[in-house]
């Protein structure tokens, strides 16, 4: 124990040395063992003794571990089992030693034990809470909440990161955190101390109105622009047959049963029909100096004219209010409907129509337009979920040393064309979802990340030399044969993964580059207290409304009740609060 | 049996048929769309476009499922945990249930156990509280944590319980002039006669032992290791469950519908197998029980 404590006060003092010395080192890792020299120097100058070899490992960020360390891990699983290698030369990889597990390993001499693993969503977060309830977390884990990181880190049970991060953290990876304005960072830190290590949430750019192309020549319809021009095309494609097959079965627009939420990170939300009439739904943001919820704003009752209007036409799938995902998704799929919100990636069910009609194409506008000619997006909580550390644990440099491997070594250096980071970065061939491997299993990455990739897609089949990751190459590969399949006619070969690259990375990404689009920012996406206790009501009653408004059950005016009721039932006191939690 | 012949009286019995039919029917559509859905094209399954008969017959998700380790792992856990916990069930039951069938005059302490039993019954510790005995114990992880929590199944107690109480005393008089001691007396007497009690309690058991998931997302920390219901659970998420839009993208690529329906149709056949054969005891031996009790 006595030793234990020795050796983190001399870590503590070779990360305070090291942090002022970070900026100058590059992400190369010959470079990073001689700034430890200088740094294990320091520490020997500083303790007047022989330099310590742990001390010297910590406060570098990619240097080995002189012994191994071993650290234990709440991890999410993967969705594919591991039986699927067998037959391959991986036979008998498993959650707790694969490709990317023996890299970190070989790189930094620690040794990953599996404390839980569950599959994502409900399984995982109940691991996550038996931990919490019993006291003994994993060193290293994820929580997908920030309710439940306030949570750790008010029982003490998580370590505080800042001096780590600041000391350990490479060049290229504190980047990514910049490319956000560092928000991420902000949002992982708990009255002044960094608690976790935030997982991005990319910037997924505008929902797009995806229409079936098809359908539209067929009715000599011109792309749309404003609210009227989508009325105007949902109105021919519900009323005059666009599939000919002479019965009017064909839906309008598929529309989820939450009509709105968080931007870009489903399909089928309304989100553009409210921005465009000036409403930010569902989120925290500023409004003429004051902080405001969204759906409460008297804008969003036009958005809702708008689309209960549309509903009363017979424009809205009548049947949105009781499909669910699934089933709204198959109506992309299957040719029933020609037209839905949704991000880029919406692409992977449109890239689908065409094995079940031959003639479906598919082409996102960047639409409706508000009053100013662009479409107004807002942006996610930055930080998509957190990292932490155990309290006690010796080493918490090392989550921030994997994510240096994970996210700068393998991506960015020098040797990310070495075939140990190709594996890394594609493991056994995507048959096993990557983040599903080690320790690290959030996502880090530039706030532009889709920008980045259009552009290089587009240069790489422009034929120059691009210098990008295997798996945009691969895209653009895939994108490539579809578009020669679809020049040449053989529409029934085209594959599903070169149909949603052609539709998702190539069509998707060069509307969203050539529109630029207005963005709100919205300033809270914490819990508060009062939050804790009644936003599980307010929620509940705030999309009955809107769908009440929606399918006509409840007139337009009830909106207004909404409103007060919602302010009297706490809206009100949980208003006040983020505002405090904000002026914080 | 009287049958009377009048039209009035067969049109009604056809009605009865007609409605209890329907309603059969309607039981097994689930079933006939999930065979329907296994067997179809993946394209069509996503499209939502497969009733109940299969789109662009194709077996392909079977001969994936031969080749999926994982799936027959987790089933020799369900069929290990149902042999074992199923076991350990109808004898911890057997011996509970004997006891507490006599009555006070010959076992003055009963409604004492009757009370705990009742009580146990009703109220249980919460899920925080077991988990936390659970991992206390060091059964987190292991096969045990999810058949020692729920060894006693109280209900099917309650349900032999009566059954035991219903059979004649003058057999009880019988056995013990004839000198048989209350170990001969259960095994010789009680248990050969309660025999559609015993289906039907080890029915219950190994139905709830087989389809039960929520255990081991609790108790397993190692997907490895999960029961097959569990298995199967895990990979039927709601997507619009999911909130990450990393992941959904990742599931949202490719739709495992026509594999996962070849999995669930695989995990019923073991109960479709045993079903028939304890069936006949099943209707009457919950009837019985409950009737004389």
């Amino acid at each position: 124990m006595k030793r234990t404590k020795k050796i983190l006060c001399m870590c503590m003092a070779a990360l305070l040395l090291a942090g002022c010395s970070a900026p100058a080192e590059t992400s190369s890792k010959a470079d990073g063992s001689s700034s430890s020299q200088a740094s294990s120097q320091a520490v020997s100058s500083q303790a007047g003794e022989e330099p310590d070899p742990w001390a010297e490992a910590a406060a570098d960020p990619w240097a080995a571990y002189p012994e191994q360390v071993v650290y234990t891990v709440g991890k999410q699983a993967p969705d594919a089992s591991y039986s699927v290698l067998d037959g391959t030369e991986y036979e008998g990889d498993d959650e707790a030693n694969n490709i990317r597990t023996r890299f970190y390993e070989k790189h930094l001499n620690a040794k990953m034990e599996v404390a839980f693993s569950a599959a994502a969503g409900e399984a995982y977060d109940q691991q996550v809470s038996m931990a919490i309830v019993s006291g003994e977390i994993p060193d290293i884990m994820m929580v997908t909440d920030r309710a439940t990181l306030v949570q750790l880190a008010e029982n003490d049970l998580i370590a505080d990161l800042t001096e780590v991060y600041d000391a350990t953290i490479s060049d290229v990876t504190r980047d990514i955190y910049e490319s956000y304005d560092n928000r991420p960072l902000k949002d992982a830190t708990i009255d002044g101390k960094l608690m976790a290590i935030p997982g991005t949430c990319i910037d997924t750019g505008a929902e797009m109105l995806w229409l079936r192309q098809d359908w539209m020549d067929k009715l000599s319809l011109s792309a749309p622009k404003t609210m009227e021009d989508v009325e105007k095309i949902l109105d021919a494609f519900v009323n005059q047959d666009p599939d000919g097959n002479g019965q009017n079965d064909t839906v309008g627009l598929a529309l989820s049963n939450s009509i709105y939420g968080k931007y870009g990170s489903t399909v089928l939300y309304a989100n553009n029909v409210f921005t465009a009439c000036g409403a930010v739904p569902g989120q925290w943001y500023e409004k003429d100096g004051e902080v405001v919820y969204g759906s409460v704003q008297p804008e969003m009752k036009d958005g809702l004219k708008v689309l209960a209007d549309w509903y009363a036409k017979g424009l809205i799938d009548p049947q949105m209010a009781v499909r669910n995902f699934d089933d709204s998704t198959a109506l992309l799929v299957n040719g029933q409907c020609g037209a839905a919100f949704g991000p880029w990636w919406l692409a992977n069910y449109a890239g689908q129509t065409h094995l079940v009609d031959a003639n479906a194409r598919w082409t996102p506008y960047v639409v409706p337009t508000g009053e100013d000619g662009k479409v107004t997006m807002f942006t996610n909580n930055p930080s998509e979920n957190y990292l932490v550390v155990r309290k006690d644990f010796e080493h918490p440099e090392l989550l921030v040393k994997m994510l240096n491997y994970t996210y700068d070594y393998t991506r960015f250096s020098e040797h990310k064309n070495d075939e140990e980071c190709l594996e890394f970065e594609a493991p056994y061939d995507s048959a096993i979802y990557l983040r599903s491997l080690g320790p690290i299993s959030v996502n880090l990455d530039y706030f532009d990340a889709i920008n980045r990739a259009y552009d290089d897609i587009t240069a790489y089949q422009a034929g120059e030399e691009v210098d990008t990751f295997p798996w945009v190459i691969q895209s653009a590969e895939l994108a490539g044969a579809a578009m020669e399949k679809l020049e040449s006619g053989q529409v029934a070969d085209i594959g599903i993964y070169e149909m949603i690259s052609y539709y998702g990375r190539c069509l998707a990404g060069e509307v969203l580059k050539e529109n630029p689009v207005n963005v709100v920012y919205p300033v809270f996406f914490g819990v508060t207290a009062s939050m804790q206790t009644k936003w599980e009501s307010l929620s509940k009653l705030e999309s009955e409304t809107m769908l009440k408004i929606i399918t006509g059950e409840q007139p337009l005016e009830h909106f207004d009740e909404f409103v007060s009721t919602w302010k009297s039932a706490g809206g009100d006191a949980i208003t006040q609060e983020v505002v405090e939690s904000i002026g914080e | 049996m009287i049958t009377s012949k009048s039209f009035g009286s067969r049109a009604a019995s056809a009605a009865v048929w007609a409605a209890v039919l329907g309603m059969a029917c309607l039981c097994l559509l689930p079933l006939l769309n999930m065979v329907a859905l296994s067997f179809s094209s993946s394209a069509a399954a996503t499209g939502n476009l497969v009733g109940l008969v299969p789109v662009d017959f194709t077996a392909e998700s079977y001969s994936r499922l031969i080749t999926d380790q994982q799936f027959w792992r987790s089933f020799g856990i369900s069929v290990l945990r149902v042999a074992l916990g199923a076991s350990l069930n109808v004898c911890l039951t057997v011996l509970t249930a004997y006891p507490l069938s006599k009555p006070k005059s010959r076992f003055p302490a009963q409604p004492v156990y009757m009370k705990i039993v009742l009580f146990a019954m009703l109220f249980s510790g919460g899920t925080i509280p077991t988990f936390l005995v659970v991992k206390n114990t060091g059964l987190l992880n292991s096969l045990f944590a999810l058949i020692l929590p729920t060894a006693v199944p109280i209900f099917n107690v309650i349900i032999l319980m009566n059954f035991f109480k219903g059979t004649p005393e003058a057999l009880e008089d019988a056995a013990i002039i004839d000198g048989a001691g209350q170990w001969q007396m259960l095994l010789k007497i009680f248990l050969p006669i309660s025999l559609p009690a015993l289906a039907t309690v080890g029915l219950f058991s190994i139905v709830g032992h087989w389809n039960d998931y929520f255990q081991a997302l609790l108790y397993i920390q190692s997907t490895e290791n999960y029961p097959l219901q569990t298995y199967i659970q895990q990979l039927t998420v709601d997507l619009s469950t999911v909130t990450d839009p990393e992941r959904l993208k990742e599931l949202s690529r490719i739709s495992g519908r026509t594999f996962n329906a070849a999995k669930i149709v695989a995990s019923t056949v073991p109960l479709l197998c045993i079903y028939p054969f304890l069936q006949k005891y099943f209707v009457t031996g919950i009837t019985i029980g409950s009737v004389k009790g």
